[in-house]
């Protein structure tokens, strides 16, 4: 039983790890940009659902209307932050991105204070039982909102024609737009997309931890940076396996060997590991 | 259908085609013919609104395109069947075909879609692979067939024969010269001299970027010594004519 508790413990968190990676991979397939600013993007939907939710006391309010003012956001800071140097070596975009997201644990600092903020009643804090397994209302909502927003996500971008579109222009942006796609409305779907499904992560994790504090970004992003390494740049379907796998490694790492390595440290030295071992990731794409 | 007038085109300060005249009527072909570095890609591409313009008009329907952005230009009836075929290798078949009428905004793709398979039935049997995994032919045949969705007036094709087995190469010569039957005008690019004369109608030659020949394709093969020469197979040919 301990085994199978751990490997839930394990997916919720890959879950979560999901759900900011994706975001991230997204923008790397289509511009070829790390976007470290993406933490911090993560961080502020912590902070949103948070006071959303103690302002009108519904989360279920409060949810959608801080994913979509990330959304926005997103979609703003690809217009001011990398759409003027996208000629530019890659590396100017990653230096900007770093730079945008140290300002904004910075401006959270300001705003917020240097320490955290709580719920005042924290929702999803109900305890249930399913065979012997104990979870709380907040880790079934974890992976039951990660895996409908995400499959959603996967069959729009099968199914849909804006979906193929997209999809089209990752592929081959010159082609796609001669072929009277947008690839502008594509840039900044994706940005508002990927952003969005990053800030429900940073509510998620204030719901897990009744937390959100300037620097809750840090970890997370270095975490999703392996990632998305891990499951082949650009590629969603790995991001999202490389996500639930490290989530799992953590999971039964804290049990066995979390007496000499805290869970952040198994995760990296697993990630290490594996990159060692191959570093084009796991998924990479010929 | 298509005249270029005084055209000239080339990256940046670069020029790779200089005062180049040309005409496609509908319901014919007109092969575009060179050496490697000839200009003949970078003719097209520009037609495509791929490349910069330098000089010159690109008439298409009576009006000048220069200004145009590519996706205008397809809107307009222009189809593209690049060099590489650059498909959307991620995407399955179906899926290319959607997004080559995706310019084509409110009006159903299924018939288009039929159409091309009753051209291509190869493709029909692919519908569901990604486009990355089909052979060579059938990725050309996918290229054409993508072009087609828009439903275009003239077509821009780019090295057809490209390293395609020969009864690849039948089946795609013979898709165009139905095309051209039904209509279409279209301006062709090719290595193969003797695979572009079997089809074309009329016939330019480039070399270096500058127009050393165009005639009727039967007066080009009666004098397929000069296009040769052109083509760089007999250099003396050159000198003597020089």
């Amino acid at each position: 039983m301990l085994y199978v508790e751990l490997l839930i413990q394990g997916l919720i968190y890959g879950c979560m790890y999901a759900m900011i990676a994706v975001g991230l991979t997204l923008v790397y397939g289509l511009l070829r940009i790390l976007h470290v600013a993406h933490a911090g993007l993560f961080a502020l939907g912590g902070y949103l659902g948070l006071l959303l939710t103690n302002a009108t006391g519904s989360l279920l309010l409060s949810m959608p209307l801080a994913a979509g003012l990330v959304g926005l956001l997103g979609m703003v800071v690809y217009r001011l932050c990398y759409q003027p140097i996208l000629d530019r070596p890659p590396y100017v975009a990653l230096i900007a991105s770093i730079g945008l997201f140290i300002a904004m644990e910075e401006l959270f600092r300001l705003i917020f204070g240097p320490y955290g903020l709580t719920y005042t009643h924290a929702p999803l804090q109900q305890l249930f039982r399913f065979s012997g397994v104990t979870l709380r209302a907040v880790d079934l909502a974890i992976v039951v909102g990660s895996v409908s927003l995400l499959g959603s996500l996967a069959w729009l971008a099968k199914n849909t024609r804006t979906g193929i579109a997209w999809r089209a222009t990752v592929d081959d942006p010159q082609m796609a737009g001669s072929f009277g796609i947008s690839v502008l409305k594509v840039r900044y779907l994706n940005f508002f997309i990927g952003s969005a499904l990053a800030g429900i992560g940073g509510i998620f994790i204030s719901l897990l931890s009744n937390l959100v504090e300037p620097t809750m970004g840090g970890v997370p992003s270095y975490k999703a940076l392996a990632i998305i390494v891990l499951g082949g740049l650009g590629n969603v379907g790995g991001t999202l396996i490389a996500s639930l796998v490290l989530g799992v490694v953590e999971a039964f790492g804290t049990i066995f060997i979390g007496d000499y390595l805290d869970r952040d440290a198994i995760a990296f030295g697993f990630l290490i590991l594996v990159l060692m071992i191959r570093p084009q990731g796991l998924f990479a794409r010929s | 259908m298509l005249r270029l007038d005084g055209f000239s085109c080339g990256y940046g300060p670069m020029r790779a085609v200089d005062q180049l005249q040309l005409q496609v009527s509908s319901g014919s072909i007109t092969a575009l013919l060179g050496a490697n570095g000839a200009g003949k890609s970078s003719t097209i591409m520009c037609i495509a609104g791929h490349v910069e313009i330098h000089g010159g008009s690109i008439f298409y329907d009576g009006a000048d395109i220069a200004g145009l952005s590519p996706m205008a230009r397809v809107a307009a009836g222009i189809g593209l069947v690049p060099e590489g075929r650059r498909l959307f290798s991620s995407l399955t078949v179906r899926e290319n075909l959607v997004v080559g009428g995706y310019c084509r905004l409110g009006e159903a793709t299924a018939p288009t879609i039929e159409r091309v398979l009753a051209t291509f039935p190869r493709l029909g049997e692919r519908l569901h692979q990604r486009a990355g995994s089909l052979s060579g032919g059938e990725q050309q045949m996918l290229a054409i067939g993508r072009a087609l969705m828009s439903q275009p007036k003239l077509l821009l094709i780019d090295e057809l024969s490209l390293g395609l087995m020969p009864k690849i190469i039948d089946a795609c010569y013979g898709a165009i010269d139905d095309l051209k039957t039904k209509g279409m005008a279209i301006l062709l690019v090719e290595q193969s001299t003797q695979r572009a004369l079997e089809v074309a109608d009329m016939v330019t030659v480039l070399e270096s970027g500058r127009q050393v020949w165009t005639g009727t394709a039967r007066q080009a093969r009666h004098s397929t010594d000069m296009i040769d020469a052109c083509l760089g197979l007999k250099p003396k040919v050159i000198e003597r004519g020089k």
